[in-house]
């Protein structure tokens, strides 16, 4: 059977599209900072996006390694829950912005708009530290998480992409 | 003869493992975040010379070829009408063979500077954005000619959609969000 698994007919392992396109809406950040970012995400069993955020995974493949972190052992980890925004401040309510509250990201590209008021751990957002800001795509069911989108770093003064 | 069967089975299905499926069709990302590069046009003085857009893509796939760049001037319904000439792109034979629609080329997609499509190749990716391949990526992008390689016109609104693209596989992306530019200087 193994010739099978190589014919690129295979279903990929990881078949949902990446966010992309995360920006901060204003160019001097403040609170409740605003972001957007797009997605095109119409898998059947596609759950929503989660923010991460972190005050020291500054780079691209750092904030990938949390990403890396999330799935273990068939099931999410709750190891970096702390670098997940919840949808409810307090809770630990995943993803941090549910599917049912999204429109047409499965019919085509599009922009959707968030407003962080609180990080990973429910603390209020403190704008005169760095903040480093990525998004992925969640099927709960499947157990399957994209890569994380482009990242932004945000603090009072800027709002700039980092690699 | 069984011998045969079982041989022409086997042709049938490496054969079929050397083109992308509907599934890596549907896993080939989404060029995503167009939007316009600084002001959106180049300008020399007063004189508009280029569109100047930008989008984030991460295509790692094995079949990519690059993006291709739509514009037309902008109707009613910019979004809906790029979408209708992307899917317009790829002709599909009764034959099962597809095919590339030259009209849709030479009128709505815009060539890169070897007159070639797809509009940002892989060399320029490559070259530009050496880390393409890991992790997704802005592209800066100016258009300098309209597709028919004529001038682009001055105070025309136009309307532009980027798509991933597999010239080999024939497969085309789904366009991006669609942006309008008004190609002035102010």
């Amino acid at each position: 059977m193994s010739f099978f698994y190589s014919c690129k007919g295979t279903p990929p392992t990881n078949d949902l599209n990446i966010p992309m396109g995360l920006e901060c809406t204003d160019t001097t950040p403040s609170l409740p900072l605003r972001i957007y970012f797009y997605g095109y995400n119409p898998e059947p069993d596609f759950s929503g996006y989660n923010i991460y955020i972190s005050t020291t995974h500054s780079s691209w493949s750092s904030m990938q390694s949390l990403v890396d972190q999330h799935i273990s052992n068939g099931g999410f980890s709750s190891s970096i829950n702390n670098n997940i925004i919840s949808s409810v401040q307090g809770g630990n309510t995943y993803p941090t912005i549910p599917s049912y509250s999204l429109s047409q990201v499965s019919a085509g590209a599009q922009k959707v708009e968030f407003q962080i008021n609180y990080d990973g751990a429910s603390n209020g957002l403190n704008l005169a530290v760095s903040y480093y800001i990525g998004i992925t795509a969640i099927d709960l069911n499947n157990v399957l998480e994209s890569k994380i989108s482009n990242i932004i770093k945000v603090d009072s003064s800027s709002c700039t992409g980092v690699n | 003869m069984k011998k045969r069967f079982f041989l022409l089975c086997l042709i049938v299905i490496f054969s079929s493992c050397g083109l992308p499926s509907s599934e890596e069709l549907e896993d080939m990302n989404v060029p995503l975040g167009l939007s316009k590069n600084q002001t959106g046009v180049v300008c020399s003085g007063t004189t508009p010379t280029a569109l100047s857009i930008s989008f984030y893509g991460y295509n790692p796939e094995s079949f990519f070829s690059g993006y291709n760049v739509y514009i037309m001037t902008a109707g009613t319904d910019p979004a809906n009408e790029i979408k209708i000439q992307v899917q317009s792109h790829i002709i599909q034979a009764s034959d099962g063979q597809s095919s590339f629609s030259t009209t849709v080329e030479d009128n709505y997609i815009v060539k890169n500077s070897y007159s070639q499509l797809p509009s940002v190749s892989l060399t320029y990716l490559e070259s530009n954005y050496p880390g393409f391949y890991s992790q997704p990526t802005k592209i800066t992008y100016n258009i300098t000619q309209l597709p028919n390689s004529t001038s682009l016109n001055i105070s025309t609104e136009y309307s532009i959609g980027v798509t991933a693209i597999s010239l080999s596989g024939k497969i085309e992306t789904l366009p991006s969000n669609v942006i309008t530019i008004q190609f002035s200087c102010q």
